[in-house]
């Protein structure tokens, strides 16, 4: 009887859910649903330029189409002149990775549509690809900056550029001095990983060495106040050194050597510079005559920078602190061997001995961690013929070992170099300035003769190649102008694409005339430069 | 069950009646010892140096780090408690005979102390004396503040100081492991003796920057190749600065 009753009950209630009636809409519209999209992943600008994005619709939307609405949100926030179909901003802040939103009502649906892109604003002086240059306007040191604010890499063109002439007297409001001598970008140590580090630049100049923000060019210090008693060693004018994590070495005009022991690696200048010069290991003469290979911006990676001894014509290298950061042996100067253990000397200029040949131009580069090495220059005294002594090394922390030591003679250039420039990572090619023509070698096949790589209308006074991925060579001239050459495929670039700055055929641009260029380094960005 | 009822209230009255007993002490009036003196004085015990607090009651000399130097003063700081002094008022300072192994001889005591007026802290002044009886040999010296009719006591345990100085050839505290291996090599007494002679003024590397104490190890390593010095044994007297 209870399972009739059951079955029963069930029944009813099916049968009253069949009559409820169903209000709902199935009267289906279109809608025109909207997607937005980029041309880019990330967009990026430069502080103080223009940014436009413009979005991409999957449906047609008449520029004047009152059924949308539109509002730009950059970092979470927005401006009532945000409220247009494309985004238009003259960047008035510095961020890494900030977030732009695009919201799009459809007004008659009242939906709404979003998407993202990414944006990045660079400090006007943090883009890749733009250099530093130091020149003399009659014996006063003059600053200038080349800006890179836009760049196709697959054209291997610059799109846009800018030229900040005496830059320094522009953020300083005063000048900067005078006998201008040379430019070294250095580093500190980053305080975490999201501590990206813009490298000082240092000045050096007859006047007195400046060390500037890398991220203004706003004068920090002068360097003579991190000398000892706030006065340089007597008679002694500063020169470049290397600047490594705890221990920095700079010269002076006699090529004598100075040494501090930074009491942070975090900081660009603490503790200071004694006026007591530098000797050999337990030698009381100083060393003399010294060139400094300026060597990684970073050196703890390698912890030791190569030095020249030109009074006793060796090969010294000089040590970071520690790999535990300790002070013991730090600043020491130690003696290279005479080459490596496979080498056959007789082949090569012993590096313990190099009597008989004046060193033009010493330069560091990489092939892959632990593995570093040196280009030495070298004029053969008896002769006046060139040659590149290639030295290739290992080990970090302080402790080179020479791997191999190759000595190949420069064929075919018209005098001695006065200048070089060697890429940094993995080089491929040399190049060597002999009075206004500049001139390469191919590495890979460095027995063959040096080729005339461009030629220009006053003599070369400046050249750097240490442009990320040995991308470009910066020349400086001695009339102030300045060019920028696309080298990493030297050999494949036809002679006419070779320069990349300044762009087009017309005359040089006046407004970017420097005097005479004494120095010009590519702006490093981070110290993680291999 | 009866048994049982009887042992609570057993329980019960024993508990009440160590309560009552515990209000009848507490009701009880002690005496609390104050102090009467209007002033009270004792030793500064700590000092903060950089990120650590260092003893300063009890301290260590050796003549041989002062080379030249026949005394030596030590001021060990005091403070006071109560109002500012409106005139000099003399403490009182005794020597600790059982803690004490330095002669008479080796050392002086102001005579009478004094506490100066308007102010909140004062320095007792030791003079160590280089004694012939003082050669090859340590000797400890402890002091004791006690009350007199100006001052009390302000912490009972911080009336003691002590000082141990000796005439021996030991290794200064400061010449530490990174000091031998960074800066000055192995200690020897006739390297102090030429650290000292090379640096004017000089007494202890404690304190000093690392740009200080590199200056002071070069300019060792200047004096010893300016005069060829080397060890008593004829071996290079070396520093391992650079």
């Amino acid at each position: 009887m209870k399972k009739i009753y059951t079955v029963f009950l069930l029944f009813i209630v099916a049968t009253m859910l069949a009559c409820y009636e169903d209000k709902g809409n199935y009267d289906y519209e279109d809608i025109s649903e909207l997607a937005i999209s980029f041309d880019e992943y990330s967009y990026s600008t430069t502080f103080g330029e223009e940014v436009k994005i413009e979005p991409k619709f999957n449906i047609e939307i008449p520029e004047d189409s009152p059924r949308y609405s539109y509002i730009w949100y950059l970092n979470g926030e927005t401006r009532p002149e945000w409220n247009k179909r494309i985004f238009t901003w003259t960047a008035d802040e510095v961020f890494k990775r900030g977030n732009v939103d695009l919201e799009v009502t459809d007004l008659k649906m009242n939906i709404v549509y979003m998407n993202r892109t990414s944006l990045n604003v660079t400090g006007i002086y943090e883009n890749e690809y733009s250099w530093i240059i130091l020149s003399d306007m009659d014996g006063k040191s003059h600053l200038s900056y080349f800006s890179n604010l836009e760049y196709d890499d697959e054209k291997d063109e610059f799109k846009k550029t800018k030229f900040y002439n005496d830059i320094y007297t522009s953020v300083n409001g005063e000048e900067l001095g005078t006998g201008p001598i040379a430019l070294q970008v250095h580093f500190r140590q980053g305080v975490n990983y999201k501590d990206e580090v813009i490298g000082n630049v240092c000045v050096f100049q007859k006047s007195g060495a400046v060390d500037l923000s890398g991220e203004s060019f706003e004068k920090q210090i002068d360097m003579i106040q991190a000398f000892d008693g706030g006065k340089y060693p007597e008679g002694a004018i500063i020169y470049p050194g290397t600047f490594m994590d705890r221990v920095d070495v700079l010269s002076d005009q006699r090529g004598r050597l100075y040494s501090r022991f930074k009491a942070s690696s975090y900081v660009y200048n603490s503790e200071y510079f004694l006026p007591t010069p530098l000797c050999y290991e337990d030698e009381t003469e100083p060393v003399e005559k010294c060139q400094v290979g300026r060597g990684f911006y970073r050196a703890n990676r390698t912890g030791y920078a190569f030095v020249y001894d030109g009074k006793n014509k060796r090969m010294l290298y000089v040590v970071n602190s520690g790999y535990s950061d300790e002070i013991a042996g730090a600043g020491k100067l130690t003696a290279l061997p005479a080459c490596g253990e496979n080498d056959k000397i007789d082949e090569i200029v012993p590096l313990d001995n190099m009597n008989g040949y004046e060193l033009i131009k010493m330069a560091m580069f990489g092939y892959g961690y632990p593995n570093y090495g040196y280009f030495l220059l070298l004029r053969e005294e008896s002769t006046n013929k060139v040659f590149l002594q290639i030295v290739k090394v290992t080990g970090s922390n302080g402790r080179p070992k020479i791997v191999e030591v190759k000595l190949h003679e420069l064929k075919g250039l018209p005098g001695v170099p006065t200048l070089a420039a060697f890429p940094q990572d993995r080089p491929e090619y040399a190049f060597f300035a002999v009075g206004q023509e500049v001139y390469y070698v191919d590495l890979n096949n460095i027995g063959d003769p040096v080729e005339p790589y461009k030629s220009f209308n006053a003599k070369i006074t400046a050249m750097n190649a240490e442009s990320p991925s040995n991308a470009h060579m910066a020349v400086g001239l001695e009339n102030g102008e300045f060019y920028i050459l696309q080298i990493w495929n030297a050999k494949n670039t036809p002679e006419e694409k070779r320069i990349i700055y300044p762009v087009g055929e017309g005359a040089y641009p006046a407004d970017n005339k420097v005097g005479r260029i004494v120095d010009i380094q590519y702006k490093q960005l981070d110290h993680w430069n291999y | 069950m009866i048994m049982k009822n009887r042992n609570i209230i057993e329980v019960l009255l024993f508990g009440c009646i160590f309560l009552m007993a515990l209000s009848f002490q507490s009701c009880d009036k002690q005496e609390i010892e104050t102090y009467d003196a209007e002033h009270a004085l004792f030793f500064e015990r700590w000092k903060r140096v950089g990120v650590e607090d260092v003893r300063i009651d009890t301290v260590g000399y050796s003549f041989s780090h002062y080379v030249g130097e026949t005394e030596l003063v030590h001021d060990f700081k005091i403070n006071l408690i109560g109002d500012l002094l409106t005139e000099d008022m003399e403490y009182r300072v005794i020597v600790v005979d059982s803690l004490t192994t330095a002669l008479p001889e080796q050392y002086t005591l102001p005579d009478p102390p004094i506490f100066h007026k308007g102010q909140a802290t004062d320095v007792l002044s030791v003079v160590l004396h280089r004694k012939p009886s003082l050669k090859d040999k340590e000797v400890r010296l402890t002091l004791r503040l006690v009350a007199n009719e100006n001052f009390g006591l302000g912490y009972v345990t911080y009336t003691d100081v002590k000082i141990r100085f000796n005439d021996k050839n030991v290794i200064p505290l400061w010449w530490t492991t990174e000091v031998k291996e960074a800066y000055l090599g192995t200690y020897s007494y006739k390297k102090l003796e030429t650290i000292i002679a090379a640096n004017e003024g000089f007494t202890t590397f404690d304190g000093l920057s690392d740009t200080e104490k590199r200056k002071i190890a070069l300019n060792t390593k200047a004096y010893i190749a300016l005069h060829g010095i080397t060890e008593d044994d004829n071996s290079p007297m070396l520093i391992p600065m650079y």
